[in-house]
């Protein structure tokens, strides 16, 4: 304080506009410094459901192109949400790939012009039936079923039959014991909104949904947290991937494998990408063999691939007997759909 | 000068807002003004506002006269512990309610320890009812400093005289009390009620379908690519907040602008005895207790969560670190760890205090010294960031700098440029209160003696304003580390500041760790505002800052 008291005004202010001058430097140069050690990176977009999927994959890719720092970004969003934030910041992108867009919310992503068709040069070893996009714009990555789940110690518990239809679902004995994932947000949730209206038709499929949220506990947010009411007991019926009764840590989750709906993801390349040589490279890695055997540990999709073979949980997981397809005429009303369901069932 | 200040304006706040009405189309408008959803949103919104005003400022009334009329030993301590929520950002009053009303939660955990129930019998969250009463508690502090400096206001000479001439105690405060107090309900009513309106992250966290116009227009945006539907939305919302910018700025002479020293003497006070007061008194004193309670139970329950493993009845389970252990081996998507967004929101704040004192000094010192109509329409322009929706701020700002030529999106600028157009209000009232305080007489006789316009500003006024400014930039420093809206609508996979983190780990249901981020938050807010606060008395005695 002496020493303060010595200095002149003269001396003080220009000790403090220094000072001053010294944290906004500071701040600045902290702040790009960070920026940039992201900014140089290869972005790829997905659902926080493949996080461990994909997180693998962009950790060997970076390893085999060490000159491209690959990460995986998921803002804890299912794939219909991040798909739609990468449809936000169509004017100034971020994201150089998207991984994991269903199949069902492809038309709506397509439309907003928001991808750019790229033909990786081993397209040819994917089958070629597999390949839903006829734009040829989002290439087939892997292919799971949907199906109802539960937690057979809580249904036993309660004395409670065993479901295996959508319509089994409806019984007023699951009142409260039901969860599936809020389709505006998720595409495990969005595929179970195909799954109801290819089965029922739209206006039965309505009258089911308004029917069925009797029995509902909580759409969460996407398949994780959906995957964590399971884990904690919370939730006792649902509506999940096949494979997640081999491998998830969720207790005695089952299925009896009767109904099913088809669920395939894509990858595609970001129309304005910063990193596009580096996406391109990452696609045609998603597509080869190294790429799609990293599906198979993580075990809750299958590769695309004919010469890559289910190991593990995936070959130890029983598929649907009966399985519903995507239906192509119901393509565009996912958006419509999912501001019904907004409206009608969460907010009604 | 005023150039200057008009064009800070003009960039960050006008343009943003004509890119949103200009993205609007008459067509969409017709659509949604048919759509009976839509219109149940807007009169939710009016609802939920109107439903939070009310009960906040008749709640506060009874809480100001009491700290009026009565002194006793830790009331200044009591005052902090009251103002607390009103310097936390809403989304910990969101957080506090999920941590309290949750089905898990400290009040269903103690009700089923204590009955032996075997569900949680309080669901509170996820509706209309949770946004309103989280609202009421966010509000009550803010109705209550107005509602003080009202009874600040009163003359208890008149209230003596009025007695000695044989009028009624019921008399007394129609005719007596109530005019002086009118203006500060009103005031107070108005900026609770505008600033519920314009309410974000507490029906986003806690609303569950009870939406709002900003959380529909976020969703419109974020979430159905309905880029013209959110313009529209947004306009039409704009429509609304013209009224409330109007509203503000005559509530602003009331609330904002602080007058603590008022020029009555307020009511006699007399000493709170409890043990020969009359039962009024009592009951006044437990209500004060309870509504005290009320406030800082909340607040408590943050951060005895974040420190603690759980809790019996409402006592934490012993002190642990382990939800700090559990933040700090988080790494959310794209590599972003805890430092790092500990980093960035701290950069980004102090990067926005500076600026923002910079331009509001400038910006104060042209109001203090124009006249007339220029001094109030500066003036009222410079508050009005305060009572527009800061969702169509943040997609203007973003179709004007994050988009186009300058593609600024992700980046730290545009995060930091956000946080200046709403923290810029808070400090130009600030400084400009500290600037009207300096004698003029102080500067005319700088100016005879031969002092330079600039020489005297640089000598005379602005060490007298010093902790002012000061206090100024502890109070952007603490707005901008709490900013949720701008943060998670400009978060990107490498941008995430604290409050952002917060709503990740929500989402993912790490309510832990999220405790203890927000602990970290709230205790460099409420250091920054008692810091605030003694600098703030040294010079103009006391501020108010509002949400």
């Amino acid at each position: 304080m002496m020493a303060v008291g010595l200095l002149t005004f003269r001396q003080k202010a220009l000790v403090l506009v220094l000072v001053l001058i010294t944290i906004g430097a500071a701040s600045s140069l902290y702040l790009a410094w960070l920026q940039p050690r992201l900014e140089n990176t290869l972005i790829v977009y997905g659902p926080q459901g493949i996080s461990s999927f994909a997180e693998e994959a962009v950790r060997v890719f970076s390893q085999k192109y060490p000159d491209v720092n690959a990460t995986f970004v998921n803002y804890g969003l299912g794939s219909v949400a991040i798909a739609n934030k990468l449809i936000s910041e169509k004017d100034s992108p971020i994201a150089d790939v998207i991984m994991g867009l269903p199949e069902f919310y492809a038309r709506p992503v397509l439309e907003a012009g928001v991808l750019e068709k790229y033909e990786p040069p081993n397209l040819g070893e994917i089958p070629q039936e597999k390949i839903w996009d006829q734009s040829r714009t989002i290439l087939p990555m892997d292919e799971g079923y949907i199906v109802i789940v539960y937690n057979e110690t809580i249904l036993t518990g309660k004395g409670l039959p065993i479901p295996s239809t959508l319509d089994d679902l409806l019984d007023p004995r699951y009142k409260g014991l039901v969860v599936y994932p809020n389709p505006v947000t998720s595409g495990t949730g969005l595929s179970f909104l195909n799954w109801v209206m290819s089965a029922k038709t739209e206006e039965a499929g309505w009258q089911y949904l308004m029917r069925l949220k009797e029995n509902v506990l909580a759409y969460p947010r996407g398949w994780t947290a959906a995957m964590d009411m399971f884990i904690r007991g919370e939730a006792a019926i649902g509506i999940m991937f096949n494979t997640d009764t081999v491998y998830s840590p969720a207790p005695n989750l089952n299925s009896t494998m009767v109904e099913g709906f088809a669920y395939q993801e894509g990858i595609a390349l970001v129309k304005g990408a910063p990193h596009k040589e580096a996406a391109k490279k990452f696609i045609e890695f998603m597509l080869s063999e190294d790429g799609q055997s990293l599906a198979a540990p993580y075990g809750y999709v299958y590769p695309v691939r004919g010469d890559v073979t289910p190991t593990g949980d995936l070959a130890r997981a029983r598929k649907p007997s009966h399985v519903i397809t995507f239906d192509l005429s119901l393509g565009g009303k996912a958006d419509e759909w999912r501001q019904r369901w907004q409206r009608e069932i969460l907010g009604g | 000068m005023e150039a200057l200040s008009v064009s800070v304006l003009g960039l960050l706040f006008l343009a943003p807002l004509v890119s949103i009405a200009q993205g609007a189309s008459l067509e969409s408008l017709a659509e949604l003004l048919t759509d009976p959803y839509l219109l149940r949103v807007i009169a939710n919104t009016f609802l939920q506002a109107v439903l939070s005003t009310v009960p906040a400022v008749l709640a506060a009334l009874p809480l100001a006269y009491f700290f009026a009329r009565y002194e006793f030993r830790l009331s200044s301590l009591a005052r902090a512990v009251l103002l607390a929520p009103f310097f936390a950002p809403a989304f910990a009053a969101a957080q506090a309610f999920l941590i309290m009303y949750g089905k898990t939660g400290v009040i269903n955990t103690l009700l089923m320890q204590v009955f032996g129930l075997a569900e949680p019998p309080v669901s509170l969250l996820y509706s209309l009812q949770a946004v309103v009463l989280a609202h009421v508690f966010y509000y009550v502090p803010l109705a209550f400093t107005a509602l003080e400096a009202g009874f600040a206001s009163i003359d208890q000479d008149l209230i003596d005289a009025a007695r000695s001439l044989g009028a009624s105690e019921w008399r007394i405060l129609r005719k007596v009390m109530f005019p002086q107090l009118a203006p500060s309900l009103a005031a107070s009513g108005t900026l609770i009620f505008v600033f519920s309106f314009l309410t974000f992250a507490t029906p986003l966290l806690i609303g569950g379908s009870f939406t709002t116009l900003e959380v529909e227009t976020y969703f419109y945006w974020s979430r159905f690519g309905g880029w013209t539907t959110a313009k529209t939305l947004s306009t039409l919302q704009l429509g609304l907040n013209l009224i409330f910018v109007l509203a503000i700025f005559l509530a602003r002479e009331r609330v904002l602008q602080p007058r603590m020293l008022a020029k009555a003497g307020g009511l006699a006070r007399n000493r709170l005895s409890l043990l020969c007061g009359s039962l009024a008194v009592k009951a006044l004193t437990l209500y004060a207790l309870l509504l005290i309670a009320f406030e800082a139970l909340p607040i408590y329950f943050i951060f005895a969560s974040g420190f603690s493993q759980g809790f019996y009845l409402i006592f934490p389970l012993g002190a642990s670190i382990e939800n700090f252990q559990r933040l700090f081996s988080f790494t959310f998507g794209a590599r972003v760890t805890v430092l790092d967004s500990m980093g960035q929101s701290i950069a980004i704040a102090a990067l926005a205090a500076l600026l923002s004192v910079s331009a509001s000094l400038l910006t104060a010192y042209s109001i203090a010294y124009s006249k007339g109509r220029a001094r109030s329409l500066l003036s009222a322009a410079t508050v009005a960031p305060l009572a527009v929706s800061r969702i169509a701020l943040a997609m203007g700002l973003y179709t004007i700098y994050g988009a186009g030529v300058l593609r600024l999106y992700g980046s730290w600028e545009l995060l930091a440029l956000s946080h200046l157009v709403v923290i810029y209000p808070l400090t130009t009232r600030l400084i400009e209160s500290a600037l009207i305080r300096v004698d003029p007489d102080l500067i005319d006789a700088a100016s005879t003696a031969g002092a330079s316009r600039l020489y005297t500003f640089l000598r005379v006024e602005l060490p007298l304003i010093g902790p002012s400014l000061a206090a100024a930039s502890l109070i952007a420093f603490a707005s901008s580390i709490g900013e949720f809206t701008f943060a998670l609508f400009f978060a990107t996979g490498g941008l995430q500041t604290m409050p952002v983190s917060v709503e990740r780990l929500l989402d993912s249901r790490q309510l832990g760790p999220a405790s203890a981020m927000t602990s970290l938050i709230l205790a460099v807010i409420f250091v920054s505002a008692l810091a605030a606060n003694l600098l703030a008395k040294r010079s103009l005695g006391g501020l108010t800052y509002g949400a």
